[in-house]
């Protein structure tokens, strides 16, 4: 057991699992469950089985916690659990052509405009600036789907769980080396199909600085 | 309620980790804000999820106990069934009667009743065969008479 690890609260109440402590088990639900939630839902789109797939890690958290064993902080093993669960929900999705992505892009898209629609009749908001978030949520959200699996990961653990190149190399079983050279690639691949947005960005920032 | 654990707990929702943000150029900062509109996009967790989440783990986590309790439990109800079965037959069956008349006999009178008329049959043919004996003796000792 590394004792390194011990430090970290939710280890202590993964240990606290592990010896028969169901309320610890609750607490770990109660404060994982919305970074699980968002997690997934950047992973396989707001239309996926979100919250089914976050009740997988738990599942899979409470049958190991028998084994339970600290060998990294508790977040970076519950992600590691939530890669694995992503990734076999991709392949089966893709077996069983169940999900098509771009649906879900078109849903989200469609839900979203419905519900603004609604907000405009509402309170008279703007609903130009509503639509162009709406347009660009889109457009980021193809780009990171057009990304291969290990490429998404990677950025997205970086991006939206603040992790550094060892929790992500630990998370997703690879070398800090592997991950700083699957970042790049990712990073890159974005900046392509988000060139626009990125220029936009840039300029916006310059105004306000100014 | 536990809070996830973040190592580095001065980090702003978005922000890279300062490891990653060494190699940023201006690029990707502006790459990590316009990936930012995701931000808000995610679904929280309600207080609905605890408790379905919990329940699930807990059916899950009884499912190999509580299907060998089923198994249990008819196999319990298996063994009482057969219980009572044989506790009623013990109970219920009248002591033996060999009375042929006894309805309660039915069953095993066609045993008795075709053993009673083979034994009544062998009685006659060993009837008939001794008084055929008889019969030969007593005609020998006619010839004998008359032959001597």
């Amino acid at each position: 057991m590394a004792d390194e690890y011990l430090e970290d609260p939710d280890v202590k109440r993964m240990l606290r699992v592990r010896e028969g402590d169901e309320s610890a088990f609750e607490e770990l639900v109660a404060g994982y469950g919305s970074l699980l939630m968002g997690f997934m839902q950047r992973f396989v789109g707001p239309s996926g089985p979100v919250e089914d797939l976050a009740q997988d890690v738990f599942l899979k958290v409470h049958r190991a916690a028998k084994t339970y064993e600290p060998r990294a902080r508790f977040k970076t093993w519950l992600l590691a659990i939530a890669t694995n669960v992503c990734l076999n929900e991709k392949r089966r999705a893709a077996r069983h052509f169940q999900v098509s992505l771009d649906q879900e892009r078109d849903s989200d898209a469609e839900g979203k405009g419905s519900r603004l629609s609604e907000r405009i009749e509402d309170d008279g908001s703007r609903p130009e600036a509503d639509m162009d978030m709406v347009e660009l949520k889109s457009k980021v959200r193809s780009a990171i789907d057009a990304l291969p699996d290990n490429q998404r990961m990677a950025i997205l653990l970086a991006r939206f769980e603040q992790m550094s190149y060892a929790d992500i190399g630990a998370t997703m079983e690879l070398s800090v080396m592997a991950v700083k050279s699957l970042l790049n690639r990712a990073k890159n691949n974005l900046k392509d199909s988000l060139s626009r947005e990125i220029q936009d960005f840039l300029v916006l920032r310059a105004d306000e600085s100014t | 309620m536990a809070k996830p654990e973040n190592e580095n707990s001065d980090l702003k929702p978005g922000d890279a980790h300062p490891e990653l943000r060494r190699h940023f150029d201006s690029e990707d900062e502006a790459l990590w804000g316009v990936l930012g509109v995701l931000d808000d996009g995610a679904d929280k967790a309600g207080a609905d999820f605890v408790a379905r989440t919990l329940k699930r783990v807990q059916r899950s986590s009884e499912t190999p106990a509580g299907r060998l309790l089923f198994f249990k439990r008819r196999s319990i109800w298996v063994a009482a069934s057969v219980a009572v079965a044989i506790i009623a037959i013990v109970v219920f069956m009248p002591p033996g009667s060999t009375d042929p008349e006894d309805p309660r006999q039915n069953g095993n009178n066609h045993v008795a009743e075709d053993f009673s008329d083979v034994v009544d049959k062998l009685s006659g043919m060993q009837e008939e065969a001794l008084l055929s004996l008889d019969v030969a003796a007593a005609e020998d000792d006619d010839l004998a008479w008359f032959g001597s």
